[in-house]
């Protein structure tokens, strides 16, 4: 094997030890996001700093290294300020290795790449599918790849030393950072994997608890209202007793629903579907939570139509209870309550918003997870993953979206009853043909 | 439930049934008192 391919390899190594070492060493521990952000930049920085200073040598006259990956996958993975930290080292980095041309080449075409990840990092973490990202990294490195042989060939007058580079330098690069971006891709989506199966265990734990504490809860409740029954009914009791056992069994009443409301999670499948009317469904849900809403200074704006879809009406109104309560307590001080229902193809949509506290990011990837809450010990963590249990029955769609001090937008898509006849005369249709 | 003296116990039982009350809380009344043997105690008073 030649120097030059060895130096190449050595390159290679600087790269993907740099993506591989923070998730690995990160894996079982809780690490926020930034803290993963800021880590995996210092280490890409590293990479950077060994790339330049272990380059790959073709000949005296021309040098070169694979830093424009990490740049890249730095950059565009970690957002704005990683690309600007990085560009800043690189830069720095280069200019202590001295050459007037070789840290023209570099400053030119760090600020490029740093240009290119500030304004394209947000669009490039929402695109939908790895692939594509892959796809974007490749491209953009054989660009920056490109322009460093077009600013040092012809620019910079070394033209002796194109031949070179686009034999050595053209091709490695690309490749490297297919690989680099493909390695990223690979290990973020094991990561995702792995926190799908923590969560799926989670629920099934969680589901299995309540099965059985339910019944060892509603037992004791259920002699306690007997009881508080018996002393109501006795001819001892004052009617200001009464009063206080009336309020007690209430109470009781109120603790037995919660058990039935969460036991949801316990017996996914829906027991009696039947076709429901939004606008009902939601104005009953209103009106259970007005009091509440009053006493917080909340008013509730809604844009109601009469659309119909097919479900489990407690579980719907337990659904929308737990989302609109959530919206209401969000906003202590006061505040609107947004609801509105419209038809997207065979979706019916309804969008609840609020003006409240709203999310982090973080705080919105743990939604839905069984006792994560946002109210401290005023939660139980169960309200969330209860509707997301609900919609997931109900073959819909939940989607949030929020900012921290503005609000949140809960958006929920269930499918539309009529479509669902379709599909099913459709597969009857079906059906009768075969037969 | 199980602090209650047993003659409370069949006369809550009664008493349960009289106000018609929860099935739940008169089976666990039921329970209880067959736990403590005494279920012939409520066949002959009904």
């Amino acid at each position: 094997m030649s120097d030059a391919s060895k130096e190449v390899l050595l390159n290679l190594f600087f790269v993907l030890s740099a993506l591989l070492v923070v998730p690995i060493l990160l894996e079982e521990r809780k690490v926020s996001r930034r803290s993963k952000t800021v880590l995996t930049t210092i280490a890409t920085a590293l990479s950077i700093i060994l790339c330049m200073t272990f380059p790959v040598r073709i000949n005296n006259e021309f040098i070169y290294d694979l830093r424009q990956i990490p740049i890249w996958i730095g950059g565009l993975y970690g957002g704005p300020l990683s690309a600007f930290f990085l560009c800043i080292v690189t830069i720095t980095y280069r200019m202590t290795l001295g050459g007037t041309a070789g840290i023209i080449v570099t400053t030119i075409v760090s600020i490029f790449q740093a240009f290119i990840c500030i304004f394209f990092s947000k669009k490039f973490k929402y695109l939908s599918s790895p692939k594509q990202r892959i796809f974007w990294v490749t491209t953009l490195s054989t660009f920056s790849a490109s322009l460093t042989i077009l600013i040092g060939g012809y620019w910079l007058r070394y033209e002796e030393k194109i031949g070179d580079m686009v034999v050595t330098y053209l091709p490695a690069q690309p490749l490297g950072a297919f690989l680099a971006s493909y390695i990223t891709e690979s290990l973020r989506r094991n990561a995702e994997l792995r926190q799908r199966v923590i969560r799926a265990e989670k629920m099934e734990v969680v589901g299995h608890l309540a099965a059985s504490i339910s019944h060892e809860i509603r037992n004791p409740l259920t002699v306690s209202r007997g009881f508080m029954q018996l002393l109501a009914q006795s001819k001892d009791t004052s009617e200001k007793n009464k009063q206080y056992i009336q309020i007690a069994i209430e109470e009781l009443d109120r603790a037995e629903a919660i058990i039935t409301d969460y036991l949801t999670f316990a017996k996914p499948a829906p027991e009696r579907e039947e076709k429901l009317n939004v606008k009902t469904e939601i104005e009953r849900v209103i009106d259970v939570l007005r009091p509440l809403a009053n006493m917080s200074s909340v008013e509730i704006q809604t844009t109601l139509v009469p659309f119909a879809i097919k479900g489990e009406r407690q579980k719907f109104q337990q659904c929308l209870l737990n989302v609109m309560k959530n919206a209401i307590e969000a906003m202590p001080n006061g505040g609107t309550l947004y609801v509105n229902v419209s038809i997207e193809k065979d979706y019916v949509s309804i969008h609840i918003a609020d003006t409240g506290v709203g999310m982090t990011k973080e705080q919105i990837e743990r939604l839905g997870e069984p006792y994560f809450t946002t109210k401290g010990a005023k939660g139980t963590g169960l309200g969330m993953m209860v509707v997301y249990r609900i919609i997931e029955t109900m073959n819909g769609i939940i989607s949030v979206h929020s900012e921290v001090d503005k609000g949140t937008d809960v958006y929920i898509y269930l499918p539309s009853f009529y479509a669902d006849q379709m599909d099913k005369a459709i597969i009857q249709n079906k059906r009768a043909l075969i037969i | 439930m199980r602090c209650l003296p047993d003659q409370l116990l069949i006369e809550s039982y009664h008493k349960a049934k009289e106000l018609e009350l929860s099935p739940d809380f008169i089976k666990l009344i039921e329970l209880e008192i067959f736990r403590r043997s005494l279920s012939h105690k409520i066949k002959v008073s009904s």
